[in-house]
């Protein structure tokens, strides 16, 4: 009798904290995916981690705190910004390297120039301009942490720079067409005896070219999945991972063998990969809204992560316990911002055993159209309130270089332009009618003369959104280099833009969408040639050295380094 | 007897054409495409929140329904020097289009001159025509002829001024 009492005595008990406790385990299961951050929400905390940003087509680098994901600044550079790389004494770790805390090395694919921020200025130091004709899209930084290595998407060209001077080494990658996209050089991972080449994707030969470093030329292309995207180095230094675009898988490389490792079904449109310290990878899956989690040592699917919507790039922060989703579109979760729609960065829980595993945590909205971003830990950064300015922060003349940011541009909006695609003569105005669609331009080629007046008029021509097309998307139209300030048009559905410049500057310069629309984005090119005195202008035919003199970027003498002039047979004889 | 089929039948008729007329005239939306695309245009000058929901108001939703904040904002960005003049107009049953010339100061010196066509749909619950802003109906190519492309059963030459 006294053991049944006691048996209620205890069942009332459990009964009672079971009470207490099921709705709120009820309430967690009833969640959705996307978990709301609790308090502290907007609290003067200091986080341990600070991530960098390139902001595309704001041309800044954005600033933010690791986990509150607060925007804290934005540092100015330049027109187009895609790469970020930090400053390090070599190219060991993952990703975000294992950084110095000196500068950010960040490349604009518009200007065609590389950027040195100096991270505890928090300002823009030098400003490098690339050779032309050459067109950059990514950067990656040597072994030795004085050169970048670097592809000229829009050329088929790669290049080496010598980031203290300046001076670069040209090398073609073709045949043409030819497009060199992401790349990366392997890690020795403690291995002094480890060979050490540079990979990079080439999405028009579907390849992943490899270079010797020293002396720097192609040695191999090993065919990959079709298109490949993201093409990256993991930290241990046994495999190169390869996003394949178009055929939804990832393809590792074996870096002592220079062949293919192994092949993976990922999800559809998988674009690039970052790394842990643990032996993980995350790709984010364009297409399939997700990020795949990968075990690199059973080389193995392990998990898989719903995000929001349309993830382009993926950034994981140096504790392992992040990942950041750098969305494409925000569809329904923000207040429209004008044309430009606003993206966003969503932050994932990977850290295993944690209560919001594979959860989002945050979701904020973010300026411009964010590409790569990495992160370090915020102790490399010092604080400047805490007298650290007198200790030798600043001990020579540092320059803080301020770029005139898309200034004297001719723009006007239009009623939506019908004539047809081409070039007419208008007086002594060549007007040019282009269609922009996805995921290409008509006419694929405008060719004017030097001196000539130009009317480039661009008329948007998708239509309206369908299950498998994104949201209702802006086309971009960008002339590289010497006419990129010019241009860089955003032309949303329903009207039409206009620019008007003098052709002034002979040469071949590619045309390419600066706004995200989709998985061919990227492919979204056309050409601008302008014919000087010397002829029909091409690759070798041009006023390239007058182009490397960056005019439109409003830079006092002294303030650019690097371009034609500096361009040597050999960098390695320096 | 027979005065009595007589007025019947006059009246019947009678009646007959009086519906019939009606019904002809309650077919014709009150303002015609032209009248519409200069309102639109005349708004857009105008600009202002108001101003730009009534212009947002005179565009079709039947293909595609563009968000009026986002509508807003890309005509906000026009030229308020921007002229716009009606050149003329052909109605193909549900389905209009009025060609347009668009004057914007050129950086070149004088003006820009666009010609341009915009097309509009016969809304059928509303009977008024709306204009195709998002240019869902615009022809690309030969094989997909849209309303420009196409002989009118109805056309007017006019020039009128958006002021």
């Amino acid at each position: 009798m006294k053991a049944a009492k006691r048996c209620s005595f205890v069942f009332a008990v459990i009964g009672f904290f079971a009470w207490l406790v099921l709705p709120g385990i009820v309430a967690a299961a009833d969640r959705d995916w996307h978990v709301e951050e609790t308090s502290p929400n907007d609290a003067p905390l200091q986080d341990p981690m600070l991530m960098y940003n390139a902001g595309g087509t704001d041309g800044s680098v954005a600033v933010i705190d690791i986990p509150s994901m607060r925007t804290y600044r934005h540092i100015l550079v330049g027109v187009d910004l895609h790469e970020p790389v930090f400053s390090a004494p070599t190219n060991e770790g993952t990703k975000n390297l294992i950084p110095d805390g000196k500068y950010l090395y960040v490349d604009d694919k518009a200007a065609n120039t590389v950027g040195v921020i100096n991270l505890q200025l928090g300002s823009l130091e030098r400003l490098i301009t690339l050779p032309f004709p050459f067109g950059v899209h990514h950067i990656t930084l040597g072994p030795d942490g004085k050169t970048l290595y670097a592809s000229g998407e829009l050329t088929g060209k790669m290049l080496k720079l010598d980031i203290a001077t300046g001076k670069s080494q040209v090398i073609d990658w073709g045949p043409a067409p030819s497009a060199p996209d992401y790349l990366d050089i392997n890690k020795k991972a403690g291995n002094p005896n480890k060979k050490q080449y540079l990979f990079s994707g080439n999405y028009y030969h579907s390849t992943v070219g490899v270079f010797e470093l020293n002396p720097f030329k192609l040695i191999k292309e090993i065919p990959v999945g079709k298109n490949p995207h993201g093409t990256d180095a993991e930290p241990k230094g046994r495999y190169i991972q390869v996003a394949d675009k178009l055929s939804a898988t990832i393809t590792f490389i074996d870096v002592d063998k220079l062949a293919v490792k192994k092949v993976l079904p990922a999800g559809a449109g998988p674009l690039h990969n970052v790394f842990d310290n643990k032996g993980n990878a995350y790709t984010s899956c364009f297409v399939a809204d997700s990020v795949v989690k990968t075990d690199l040592n059973k080389l193995e699917i392990v998990d898989e992560y719903p995000i929001h919507y349309r993830i382009g790039h993926i950034a994981v922060s140096p504790d392992d316990n992040y990942v950041i989703a750098l969305n494409k579109f925000s569809t329904g979760l923000f207040s429209p911002t004008g044309i430009r729609w606003p993206v966003n960065h969503e932050l994932l829980d990977v850290k295993v055993g944690s209560p919001t595993y594979g959860k989002t945590l945050k979701i904020i909205p973010v300026d411009g159209e964010p590409h790569n971003a990495k992160i370090l830990f915020a102790h490399l950064i010092k604080d400047w309130t805490m007298g650290q300015a007198e200790k030798g922060l600043v001990t020579s003349a540092t320059p803080e270089i301020r770029p005139v940011h898309l200034g004297g541009a001719k723009i006007s909006y239009l009623p939506m332009d019908t004539q047809k695609p081409g070039i007419v003569q208008k007086g002594d105005v060549k007007e040019i009618h282009v269609k922009a669609f996805s995921y290409g331009y008509v006419p694929r080629q405008i060719r004017v003369n030097k001196g000539d007046k130009v009317r480039i008029i661009v008329t948007n021509i998708d239509k309206a959104s369908g299950i498998t097309k994104n949201p209702d998307v802006i086309m971009g139209f960008t002339i590289y280099g010497p006419y990129a300030t010019r241009t860089m048009l955003h032309v949303p559905r329903g009207v039409s833009l206009m620019t008007e410049f003098v052709a002034d500057t002979a040469g071949e310069y590619e045309i390419y969408c600066e706004t995200f629309c989709g998985p061919l984005h990227l492919e979204m090119r056309a050409a601008f040639f302008v014919d000087g005195p010397k002829g029909q202008s091409d690759f070798a035919t041009g006023d390239y050295d007058e182009a490397a003199e960056q005019k439109q970027l409003g830079l006092q003498p002294g303030q650019l380094e690097g371009g034609n002039k500096e361009v040597v047979p050999n960098l390695n004889q320096l | 007897m027979k005065k009595i089929t007589v007025l019947a039948i006059l009246v019947i008729s009678f009646t007959i054409g009086f519906l019939t007329s009606g019904c002809g005239k309650s077919s014709q939306p009150a303002e015609s495409p032209e009248e519409v695309v200069k309102k639109f245009y005349a708004y857009v000058k105008e600009g202002g929140p108001t101003t730009l929901g009534e212009a947002y108001k005179l565009c079709s939703t039947k293909r595609y329904k563009l968000h009026e904040d986002r509508f807003m904002d890309i005509v906000s960005k026009y030229s308020k020097d921007m002229k716009v003049n009606v050149i003329n107009s052909q109605i193909m049953k549900d389905r209009a289009v009025v060609k347009i010339e668009c004057r914007v100061p050129s950086g070149f010196g004088g003006d820009y001159v666009q010609e341009s066509d915009v097309n509009l749909d016969l809304d059928e619950k509303t009977n008024t025509w709306k204009i195709d802003f998002t240019g869902e109906t615009q022809a690309q190519s030969k094989e997909e002829p849209g309303p420009a492309a196409t002989k009118g059963e109805k056309s007017s030459s006019k020039k009128m001024e958006a002021k």
